[in-house]
C-alpha cells in the first residue's frame, strides 16, 4: 500500500514537472517568434523615406511600394499569430520584402526565388525563413558597392525539406562592415527555435562560398492536414 | 556660391534631397551625387564642396567614417531614416543632423531642443549662419 502511494506521488510529480517543461518551451518559443517579427526601424523607416521620396515624381511607384510594404507587414502580423505556417507563404513574404528592397537598392539587388509546388506546400515554423533572408541583405549585400543577387531554393529529398538561401556579397569572413548587430543573434534564435521544435531532427547551417554565404536549413517534411 | 555633395546608396533618396534643396536654398550648387562612402570620400577629397550630406549607412565607408577622414573645410550634415546614431554623428563632428522622414516637417525651431533632428526648411539658415 505504501509502495503504490510513493509510486503515485511519484508519478504526479514527474507529470507535474513534465508538464512544466513543455510550457516552458512554448512560452520560450514564443517569446523568440515574437524577437523575429519586430520590423528593423532601418527597414520601416527607409521604406516610408523612399515612398515619401516617391510621392511627387513617381506616383504609381509610390503606390506600389506602399501596397507592398502593407502586404509584408500584413504577412508579418499574420505569422505572429500562428505557429505554423506553409514554406509558401513564408516564400511569398520573402519575395514581398525583396521586391520592396529591389525599389531602394535598384540595380544593386537581384534575386530568385525557386521552390516545387511539393516543397511550398510543407509545413514550416513562422518566420523561420525570414531572417535568413535578412542576413543575406544586411551583412552580404548591403555593405557591398556592387551589390548582389540573392538565390532561394526549396527542394523535397528522401522526406526532408531542404531551404537554402545563397548571397553573392561580402561572406561570412569578411570585416564586420555593418553598425548593426551581427548575423550571430538571428541564427542562434533561429537554431534555438529548432532545437525546441525538432530537436536533433533539423539542423541550419552557414557556409561560405567562394564568393557569399550560404545558409541552408534542413528539417522532416510534412504538410498539414 | 556655396557648393554642396550628397551621399546616398538609394537613389530615390538622395534625388529628393537634391530636389527639396533647390526648392529651400535655390543658390545652392550640387556638386556630386555618390553612391557609397569610397565615391563619397573621393569626391570630397577631389571637389572640396562646402557642405557634404552623408547618408550615415552606405556601403564602402559608413557616412560617420567618411566624416572621419575629411582633411579639408567641408562640413558635415548627416542625413539618415533612423535616429539610432545621431550621438555618434555628433562625435565625428557633425554640423548638423537630419531625418529623412522629417524633410518637410512643419515644427517650432524654438521649442526643439538642442542637438535635435531641424524641419529642412529651418536648415538653410541654420548652416549659413
Amino acid at each position: 500500500m505504501f509502495l503504490l502511494f510513493v509510486l503515485g506521488v511519484n508519478w504526479a510529480w514527474w507529470r507535474s514537472r513534465l508538464r512544466q517543461k513543455a510550457l516552458r518551451q512554448e512560452a520560450s518559443e514564443a517569446q523568440l517568434r515574437l524577437l523575429q517579427a519586430q520590423i528593423e526601424p532601418h527597414f520601416l523607416f527607409n521604406t516610408l523615406a523612399n515612398v515619401q521620396s516617391l510621392m511627387d515624381v513617381d506616383a504609381p511607384r509610390a503606390k506600389q511600394m506602399l501596397e507592398a510594404f502593407s502586404e509584408y507587414l500584413r504577412a508579418g502580423l499574420g505569422q505572429l499569430r500562428q505557429v505554423d505556417s506553409t514554406l509558401g507563404v513564408e516564400l511569398d513574404m520573402a519575395r514581398t520584402y525583396l521586391e520592396l528592397l529591389q525599389i531602394r537598392m535598384q540595380e544593386r539587388l537581384t534575386f530568385s526565388i525557386e521552390a516545387s509546388d511539393e516543397a511550398r506546400a510543407a509545413r514550416l515554423p513562422t518566420l523561420l525563413l525570414q531572417p535568413l533572408v535578412e542576413n543575406a541583405i544586411h551583412h552580404g549585400l548591403e555593405p557591398k558597392i556592387e551589390g548582389g543577387r540573392v538565390v532561394i531554393t526549396a527542394i523535397v529529398n528522401g522526406g526532408r525539406l531542404e531551404v537554402r538561401v545563397a548571397d553573392d556579397g561580402m561572406g561570412l569572413d569578411a570585416p564586420r562592415r555593418s553598425l548593426r548587430a551581427g548575423t550571430g543573434m538571428a541564427v542562434a534564435n533561429l537554431r534555438a527555435r529548432l532545437q525546441t521544435r525538432f530537436g536533433d531532427q533539423a539542423a541550419l547551417t552557414l557556409s561560405p562560398l567562394p564568393s557569399g554565404t550560404e545558409a541552408s536549413l534542413n528539417l522532416p517534411y510534412s504538410v498539414n492536414p | 556660391m556655396t557648393r554642396a555633395l550628397i551621399a546616398d546608396d538609394e537613389p530615390h533618396l538622395a534625388q529628393y534631397l537634391r530636389d527639396q534643396l533647390a526648392l529651400l536654398w535655390p543658390e545652392l550648387e550640387i556638386v556630386h551625387i555618390a553612391r557609397n562612402g569610397i565615391e563619397a570620400a573621393e569626391r570630397i577629397a577631389a571637389l572640396a564642396p562646402d557642405l557634404a550630406f552623408l547618408d550615415i549607412q552606405m556601403p564602402g565607408l559608413n557616412g560617420l567614417e567618411v566624416a572621419q577622414g575629411i582633411e579639408g573645410a567641408t562640413r558635415v550634415v548627416f542625413v539618415t531614416a533612423y535616429d539610432e546614431y545621431a550621438l555618434d554623428a555628433f562625435e565625428h563632428a557633425a554640423l548638423d543632423y537630419v531625418l529623412k522622414t522629417a524633410w518637410r516637417a512643419r515644427s517650432s525651431e524654438s521649442r526643439r531642443p538642442a542637438r535635435r533632428p531641424h524641419p529642412m526648411h529651418a536648415w538653410p539658415k541654420r548652416w549659413r549662419a
